[in-house]
């Protein structure tokens, strides 16, 4: 166990001392720094439902959908690749530890430190966008009224490191199969995560966006009202009280098992300086 | 007898001479640069692919012209249910659409904009990281400094070969389709109507090369690693819209008209853009009911703020990467 | 210690090794050639780095891929500057030991053991960000020693490092070889592998030009006629009875006080020369083998490979 929790201790000490923390701290806290300037210039008065958008908007849409995957990007590439280019990797294949131990304890700290930061981020967005309020009073007599945001911020807690486990996975795995993995993770996001699991189509349940929608929609069902889509697929795909937290562990074990097959098989020596 | 020793220290020491009148250093870095991107076939591939949205629009301004000859026919109702879905305006009452011309060139060309926006967001992400970071890694700035080169003729140089790039895929396309729906549309008085139009796109291909290249400079002198440069550009460019979208949702209508309208740069290119097209002004000169044109007008944002948060922008980008350059710079002067 | 059977390696149209065949025996062996040889490569493949396109290579009788039983008895010190900047020399040495699995008090000493030995201790402290060239090739070494390797890997050991701490590296690999740990050394300057060993590992190409022992790699060239350098006052007058000997093929004089004798069989000029010697009452000064240095033996080499 020895180089193993060396390893997870190390990984983590320099996830949190180089500039990519920095990085993503900026992207995390995007989500606090616009609700707190619309708390700025917010009216007086404040409808339940305005109320509800604004909470879950930017953390559904905003945090889950756009940062958190972004995030994973930034360190998903770097996973491995980081140490590749710096060839760095030379001392971890040559010591007492598979190559596959490696990737996965490399993963493991890495999405400890990023399920962290997203956490973080999701209870300073809680604050931020209802900290101060007297909120009984705005959703009292209305068909929010019983609304429980801090169940909502605890269903948050659980899904955000969920998607992070999820998209640091793929984002690894790409890390791996292409040269350049950033180019590729972000074709990948936009045109996966963001496009087709946002069509009204059942390609969608493909996406780890979407399963991770269906396990969050099963635990707050008001949720589906922000999904644009035609009634009945919407009522097909989002069921209360799904989870869907068997397909994700699915993806993740799927992504990690090829991540470690490829690193098992394949050299992690950049082409130019093996060819010396 | 002895000698006295002359010792020369053999350290590197800055080029303290006169520049030659007329010294091309920053045409060496532009010619460089544009050669070496453009050995990237990803690039090559990237700016020629533009060239598909110039000729979608020359075939648009194509049926708009034909829309003059055919008007009251039932071709000519065809393609005014064209010009209504793709357009977003309404002059199924207009008889002489020769007057209009100018409106809905305006409107086609603000709409073929937009478009051209993520061909800008793509070509500069894939141009525009590696060029102050690769030298930053490299150790390459001592290079440059060593010669005749300084920190303010470096920027320059590699400023405008991201404005090139920009240019390529939206001044290039755009002057070029213009020129081609003046030619098919025919005669002198089609290129008096439209002249003003050419200049509009001038500058607001202008407006796109500076911002764009100092915004995605200074982001890559910050770091040595282009790859976080690439991410840097496309949160810039892409969380501002999330934000701004939140934005408009979550504040009253009227409030984000202003300072608070104006977070994403793409929103603040297209306002500035549609302020220098003189859209409003033109509408409100037309005969049109309103309702003709509504759908196809951008959120009314005042452009002085637009033009503010862009200029600012612009400003601070340049002085950050002039700041990174120069202390590089010094830095190395100190070897 | 190291075998390699029929082992090549290319890297897409490029060769890297080309089906080479040898035992690498116990001890230390100067593995040289010239850049782009294959050394590196060789090094790569035998730490597990790289995989073979062909053939195989087993260190201590297993193949080293992916395999920590082998490779926790190998110290690697890569060629170049694998390093993470942030930290500090001792923290780089000292992860490193805890990856190969030492236990907190053999590690805590073991750290300081080879920083001392590498002449690091006073800037174990700093960042490796900010060392010299030459600090970096030390703490490279160090963390190869960390563990108590049975074999150890040098790529390039001694470049960026001045000429003390050439002295220095090169005093601690002979000590290191003392005490029975084998070596495996690289370099394309000659004369420092020379100077540490006799017995080389000679590439080019991707192929073995020469393997073995200095001298015995000599003999082996018979079609190289071999140089004998005599240092004497008046040597046009060694010259003339030499001149009749049958053995000598060629005679050249350089400078004033310098001989250069060409002969296929070394050894009959050596028995012949003291009584030429005497019988002209000349004076020498020195009298030594001219091409037995391992930079003639590269070159001999190098230019029949190439």
């Amino acid at each position: 166990m020895g180089p193993i929790l060396a390893l997870f201790g190390f990984t983590i000490r320099q996830t949190l001392v180089t500039r990519k923390v920095w990085l993503t701290i900026l992207i995390l806290a995007a989500p606090c720094a616009l609700l707190l300037l619309i708390r700025a210039f917010e009216p007086s008065t404040r409808q339940a439902q305005t109320l509800w958008e604004m909470y879950h908007v930017p953390a559904h849409f905003f945090l889950m959908s756009a940062l958190v995957p972004l995030v994973c990007v930034v360190h998903g590439a770097a996973l491995i690749g980081a140490d590749i280019e710096a060839r760095t990797i030379t001392y971890l294949t040559t010591r007492r530890m598979r190559r596959a131990t490696v990737l996965i304890v490399k993963y493991v700290a890495t999405a400890v430190v990023l399920a962290l930061l997203c956490d973080v981020a999701m209870v300073g967005l809680h604050f931020c966008a209802l900290g101060g309020r007297d909120l009984t009073s705005v959703i009292a007599h209305s068909e929010y009224s019983g609304w429980d945001p801090t169940g909502d911020l605890g269903c948050y807690l659980l899904v955000l490191p969920l998607a992070v486990v999820g998209f640091l996975a793929i984002f690894s795995l790409i890390g791996l199969v292409y040269s350049r993995p950033l180019a590729l993770s972000v074709v990948y996001l936009i045109i996966v995560e963001l496009i087709l699991s946002n069509l009204p189509l059942k390609a969608r349940m493909y996406t780890l966006s979407h399963q991770l929608r269906v396990t969050l929609a099963g635990a707050i069902p008001r949720l589906t009202r922000l999904y644009e889509l035609p009634a009945d697929l919407r009522e097909e795909m989002y069921l209360p009280g799904e989870t869907a937290l068997v397909e994700v562990l699915g993806i993740v074990v799927v992504a990690l098992a090829l991540a470690a097959l490829m690193v098992t098989v394949r050299e992690l020596m950049p082409a130019k300086m093996s060819r010396e | 007898m002895t000698t006295a020793a002359t010792t020369n220290p053999n350290r590197y020491r800055r080029w303290d001479g006169e520049l030659n009148r007329g010294n091309r250093a920053w045409l060496v870095i532009v010619v460089t640069g544009i050669r070496l991107a453009l050995k990237e076939r990803k690039t090559r591939t990237l700016v020629m692919t533009v060239s598909g949205v110039a000729l979608g629009n020359c075939i648009i301004l194509y049926v708009l012209s034909l829309l003059e000859l055919v008007t009251g026919t039932e071709q000519g109702r065809a393609i005014l249910e064209f010009v209504r879905a793709f357009l977003r305006v309404d002059i199924s009452g207009v008889t002489r659409i020769e007057e209009y011309r100018e409106i809905l060139w305006r409107v086609l060309f603000l709409l073929v904009i937009k478009v051209e926006l993520f061909w800008v967001l793509l070509t500069v992400s894939k141009v525009g990281p590696g060029l102050i970071a690769h030298d930053l890694r490299h150790r390459a700035l001592p290079i440059y400094f060593a010669k005749p080169v300084t920190p303010l003729t470096y920027v320059l140089g590699k400023w405008i070969v991201v404005a090139a790039f920009v240019a390529m895929v939206v001044l290039v396309p755009n002057l070029f389709s213009m020129i081609v729906g003046v030619l098919i549309t025919g005669g002198l008085h089609t290129w008096g109507q439209t002249l003003g139009l050419g200049w509009d796109l001038l500058v607001s291909g202008l407006l796109i090369c500076v911002t764009s290249g100092a915004i995605v400079l200074a982001l890559s002198s910050l770091t040595s690693d282009h790859r976080y440069v690439t991410v840097g550009w496309l949160a810039v460019c892409l969380l501002p819209i999330f934000a701004q979208g939140i934005l408009d949702e979550s504040l009253p209508a009227g409030s984000t008209l202003g300072w608070l309208g104006c977070i994403s740069l793409r929103d603040n290119v297209m306002t500035v853009t549609d302020w220098l097209f003189g859209m409003r002004g033109l509408w409100e000169a037309s005969t049109l009911p309103t309702e003709a044109f509504a759908e196809s007008m951008l959120k009314p944002v005042r452009p002085i703020c637009a033009i503010t948060v862009l200029s600012g922008w612009v400003v601070c980008a340049m002085l950050v990467t002039y700041w990174r350059v120069v202390t590089f710079s010094r830095s190395a002067a100190n070897v | 210690m190291i075998e390699l059977q029929s082992l090549s390696k290319w890297y897409g149209e490029v060769i890297g090794l080309n089906n080479v065949t040898a035992t690498i025996g116990d001890g230390m062996t100067g593995l040289v050639g010239p850049n782009g040889a294959g050394k590196s490569t060789l090094m790569g493949l035998a730490t597990g780095q790289l995989l073979p396109s062909m053939g195989r290579i087993r260190v201590f009788g297993q193949r080293s891929w992916n395999n920590p039983a082998v490779l926790s008895t190998i110290g690697y010190c890569p060629e170049g500057d694998p390093f993470w900047m942030n930290l500090s020399g001792r923290q780089f040495v000292s992860f490193l030991a805890k990856c190969s699995g030492m236990s907190f008090r053999a590690r805590r000493k073991s750290v300081e053991d080879v920083i001392e030995l590498t002449g690091m201790t006073a800037h174990a402290g700093r960042a490796i960000k900010g060392y010299s060239k030459g600090m970096r090739q030390r703490i490279k070494v160090a963390q190869a020693l960390v563990h108590g390797p049975k074999l150890l890997i040098l790529d390039e050991p001694f470049t960026g490092a001045d000429p003390v701490g050439r002295h220095e590296l090169g005093h601690l690999f002979r000590s290191l070889a003392d005490q029975g740990v084998n070596i495996l050394i690289s370099s394309h300057v000659l004369h420092e592998v020379e100077a540490l060993t006799n017995e080389i590992l000679m590439i080019d190409h991707g192929r073995i030009v020469a393997h073995g022992d200095l001298h015995s790699v000599r003999r082996a060239l018979h079609d190289r006629p071999h140089a004998i350098r005599v240092r004497l006052d008046e040597p046009r007058r060694l010259a003339a009875p030499l001149a009749a000997v049958e053995f000598v093929t060629g005679l050249k004089i350089s400078g004033s006080d310098s001989l250069l004798i060409e002969t296929p069989v070394p050894e009959q000029v050596f028995e012949q020369l003291p009584d030429l010697i005497l019988r002209e009452g000349l004076v020498v000064r020195e009298i030594s083998a001219a091409d037995e240095s391992l930079e003639a033996l590269f070159g001999y080499l190098t230019q029949r490979s190439a």
